[in-house]
């Protein structure tokens, strides 16, 4: 059960909409203006408004995932940039459809990316190896944006949420799926139980955000080679 | 786990008074009195198992608050509305909101440090403590899965001070499992390349996540986390191609 085509488009095309005027459609006052902004009188995109958006978005990601979205304000989100907060809402309506925008970066292509690896030729080994790069890549140049999609996706609008949920339920699939066939084809133990043994390796994936970059001594590098080891062949020695 | 506020009894003892003070002004005056006595001990305060009982209610329905809609997304009056009570009756058992956090997230990590050092000086190999851990790890979800996951999601919201006292505490844990992990490769139990900060980092991540799912998976009860974690651990996924899998013993506490 891997996310529709239609679906996993929709959301790219969600993750892209703030360099488009189609997220700031919501804002209904600021609709034209916000379009005039990012498309100039030509119709060509305003690469410099684009920048600015850009910037924006990332100050916000940086600021939630340092104080939490409700700890955070608009306000801090200018500070960081040293604009009026004012200034933001030329660019992003509100607080929440920041939130949505960062939350988007934050799992961007990541779902369409597992139901790949699912695909893949390959062994059962191969792809759990595939899964934790594929998980934990995006923590190198975008630490602040998984983090607060991770946190932070609780308070976004319902419908996000359900529609995130679903995809999340498709990831779990394709490692449950995964460790399925491997016990299918004997590579892993028989006695596992899928579900819960995917579980756990997403879990132990998962919480590598909440300490990359605080570790001394640990590279990402390090932990993409080491995490599956420690899942297919455990820590005891053979 | 469907949090159930059970209906304090000093509500329904307060309607029965109600009801007979509408016979007799006078006597209902009098039991009031004498009620309100029996409640409070000769310091003139509440009598401190009473006390404690609602506090400990309270304690609960904030739990179960702040784990479904996080702690900045409730209010004191959701805590109230678990309870059928008053939104002020609360300030009299908690100060605020933020000290209603700091005793659900003290409760939810409760005892996990002593367990985790019983577990560390079990006189067993280093996989039976790894199987300890996880058993003192996992079993406290069954009783207060709520107070756990706020202690993991909320705790960022503490006074700096309890931060402070938290990540001190949880050092302390990760230090303890990391001595584990050295101990098991130094008597050749666990593998010589071993990065141990890692090794711990990845065995406490796997085990923490547990709280974000538990009870919603209709099929995983406490004793499959108990029994295959540690072995997801110690032994990996992979079918052993040759030799026997290392028989690990089930602990009990």
């Amino acid at each position: 059960m891997e996310p529709t085509p239609a679906k996993a488009r929709k959301s790219r095309g969600n993750a892209q909409a703030p360099r488009r005027s189609s997220t700031a459609a919501k804002a209904q006052p600021k609709k034209k203006r916000v379009a005039h902004a990012l498309v100039g009188k030509s119709g060509r995109t305003n690469k410099k408004a684009d920048r600015r958006l850009e910037e924006i978005v990332t100050a916000a990601a940086s600021v939630f995932a340092r104080h939490g979205y409700h700890g955070a304000s608009t306000q801090d989100i200018a500070d960081v940039l040293k604009i009026k907060q004012a200034s933001l809402y030329y660019y992003v309506p509100s607080k929440e459809a920041a939130l949505e925008t960062v939350c988007a970066r934050g799992a961007e292509g990541f779902f369409e990316d597992a139901a790949k690896v699912a695909s893949q030729p390959g062994s059962a080994s191969d792809k759990i190896i595939a899964i934790a790069r594929l998980h934990l890549l995006p923590l190198l140049d975008r630490r602040d944006f998984v983090m607060v999609f991770l946190k932070e996706r609780r308070h976004l609008p319902r419908d996000s949420r359900v529609r995130i949920g679903q995809w999340i339920n498709a990831y779990e699939k394709v490692v449950e799926d995964i460790i399925r066939a491997g016990m299918a084809s004997g590579e892993f133990r028989a006695n596992l139980k899928p579900r819960l043994t995917a579980l756990g390796y997403i879990g132990m994936l998962r919480t590598v955000a909440d300490w990359y970059g605080k570790e001394p001594g640990i590279s990402l590098d390090d932990v993409i080679v080491e995490f599956p080891t420690f899942f297919l062949g455990g820590i005891q020695t053979p | 786990m469907e949090f159930k506020p059970e209906r304090p009894s000093s509500v329904r003892r307060k309607n029965v008074r109600a009801s007979s003070a509408a016979q007799n002004k006078k006597s209902s005056a009098r039991a009031a009195k004498a009620a309100a006595e029996l409640q409070r001990g000769p310091d003139g305060h509440f009598a401190s198992t009473r006390h404690d009982h609602r506090l400990a209610e309270i304690i609960a329905a904030s739990a179960y608050v702040f784990a479904h809609r996080g702690y900045h997304g409730s209010s004191t009056q959701d805590i109230a509305d678990v309870l059928k009570i008053k939104q002020a009756s609360l300030y009299h058992y908690l100060p605020s909101k933020e000290a209603a956090l700091e005793a659900v997230c003290e409760r939810g990590s409760e005892g996990f440090f002593e367990t985790a050092v019983l577990a560390a000086a079990r006189p067993a190999s280093a996989a039976g403590k790894i199987h300890a851990l996880a058993q003192a790890f996992f079993l406290p979800l069954v009783d207060r899965r709520d107070f756990i996951t706020v202690f993991h999601r909320e705790r960022r919201h503490l006074t700096r001070e309890a931060r402070a006292r938290v990540t001190k505490w949880i050092r302390a844990y990760e230090q303890l499992v990391q001595e584990i992990i050295v101990g098991g490769i130094e008597s050749g139990e666990f593998r010589k390349d071993l990065d141990p900060r890692l090794t711990t980092l990845a065995l406490i991540g796997m085990f923490r996540t547990v709280s974000d799912w538990y009870g919603y998976e209709p099929d995983i009860g406490i004793d499959k986390v108990i029994a295959e974690f540690p072995k997801f651990v110690l032994q990996g996924i992979v079918a052993p191609s040759h030799g026997e899998i290392n028989s690990v013993e089930p602990l009990s506490f």
